[in-house]
């Protein structure tokens, strides 16, 4: 009888074992980052973290008092913003975009009518970061990566990576995808970046963060 | 801003058919020539289009272009996989199409996009396709917008619909047109229509104008 009960207990222990071992197989390894409302998601480690509306406006990531102007202006602005980095500090100033944490910054912007008639592929390398002035004022500006044109069914967009210096800001690398509807009157955008030797060391996660970037629904 | 799509779908139903069996039967160029309804259709099943003109218009093709001094002087690449032409006069000649004439005229156009094109190339960019508006503009040419321009989509297609009026010098003159652009998703091939003729002769055919533009149909293949 004594016997049994053991057998019966080790045979629950291993089920135990092996029912834990399946379910850590489920455990994610990323976080998924994204809007259902805005049609996107991409995916970070999940040691990353997602930093809130409140965390971004405070330290200047996001400024919704300056979007909704713009909106009111019927000029293009940012519908969606965030953010999410490799370690907290990202979240403490935007000047950290050249620190030694990588961090990944979504958008979705809708254009007015000027943007919607003049925006081409070409043009959405300058939709973050102003490329092309960068280039005027004498900023150090270095392609990193040739620009790979996407196409998506409806949506058009570039792959490419720069790397950028202006005394404003120091050095960023950043690697950058892009979409845009048929309309051409929203950007769906992700730079995922920090400084160069630290987007160097992390390559390979940059790359896998973006390759991830997804927009789903009305843009498709 | 946006036409609706329904409205161009009952546009594209001719005799009975719609464009899209008559591209998938056609050959590679089909002109063809249908009396009884009164319209001919212009049809490439290899470069996915069609429009439908009235069967009393002389069709020319590209070689018979060629020969005529107006194209010489527009952006139309050598050559192009698709170019034809038509000319509503009684008296007809290809020399007629993309000049001041006081009978209508059409141009119909598949062109792929260099890659420098594909990367730049903008809904305003579309405008310039057959004529260099904004170059023209530049140099001093009288250039004027006749109606408030559209924007089009349609699926993985994006277009313009601009209607100008532009002093161009001899031997085209001033002329009015209408111009329907389309380029698909990947940005490296766009199809066009253009409609035109003298301003006086504009007015008086905006209806049949307005109605060979609406029958321009370009279908919709996702991201090709």
């Amino acid at each position: 009888m004594g016997h049994a009960r053991g057998r019966v207990a080790a045979a629950l222990v291993t089920f135990g074992v092996v029912l834990a071992g399946l379910l850590s197989g489920c455990t994610t390894s990323v976080t998924y980052v994204g809007s259902s409302t805005q049609d996107l998601y991409f995916k970070v480690p999940n040691t990353w973290e997602v930093f809130s509306q409140a965390t971004l406006k405070e330290n200047g990531w996001v400024d919704p008092a300056a979007s909704g102007q713009a909106a009111l202006a019927g000029q293009s602005h940012p519908v969606f913003e965030t953010v999410a980095g490799a370690n907290r500090k990202v979240a403490s100033s935007v000047d950290t975009q050249s620190g030694p944490y990588p961090w990944a910054m979504a958008q979705v912007v809708a254009l007015d009518g000027e943007d919607q008639a003049n925006t081409s592929l070409a043009a959405l390398a300058d939709e973050d970061y102003p490329i092309g002035q960068l280039n005027q004022d004498g900023d150090r500006v270095q392609q990193l990566s040739p620009t790979r044109l996407l196409v998506d069914g409806a949506l058009r967009g570039s792959r490419v990576a720069y790397q950028i210096y202006s005394q404003e800001t120091g050095a960023i690398s950043f690697e950058q995808v892009a979409f845009l509807n048929s309309a051409t009157d929203k950007v769906w955008l992700l730079d995922v970046g920090c400084s160069p030797t630290c987007f160097q060391a992390h390559r390979a996660v940059i790359d896998k963060i973006v390759s991830s970037f997804v927009v789903t629904g009305q843009g498709r | 801003m946006y036409r609706s799509q329904a409205g161009r779908d009952r546009a594209v139903r001719f005799a009975g058919l719609r464009a899209t069996a008559f591209v998938a039967f056609a050959p590679l160029l089909a002109i063809l020539l249908t009396a009884c309804a009164g319209t001919q259709a212009v049809v490439s099943a290899s470069q996915h289009l069609y429009v439908s003109l009235p069967s009393s218009w002389k069709v020319y093709d590209e070689s018979q272009l060629a020969q005529t001094q107006a194209f010489q002087a527009l952006g139309v690449s050598a050559p192009p996989p698709f170019l034809a032409a038509a000319s509503a006069s009684p008296r007809p000649s290809a020399a007629d199409v993309f000049t001041q004439s006081s009978y209508p005229w059409a141009v119909v156009l598949a062109e792929p996009l260099s890659a420098n094109q594909q990367s730049s190339m903008s809904l305003l960019g579309l405008n310039d396709i057959l004529v260099p508006v904004d170059q023209l503009s530049s140099e001093g040419i009288p250039v004027q917008t006749l109606e408030q321009p559209e924007l089009l989509v349609n699926g993985a297609l994006r277009g313009t619909l601009e209607s100008l009026e532009i002093g161009l010098p001899s031997p085209i003159g001033e002329i009015d047109y209408d111009q329907e652009t389309w380029a698909n998703s990947a940005t490296n091939k766009v199809w066009l229509l253009v409609v035109g003729c003298s301003p006086r002769c504009f007015q008086a055919q905006h209806s049949a104008i307005t109605h060979i533009v609406s029958s321009f149909y370009v279908p919709d293949r996702g991201d090709q």
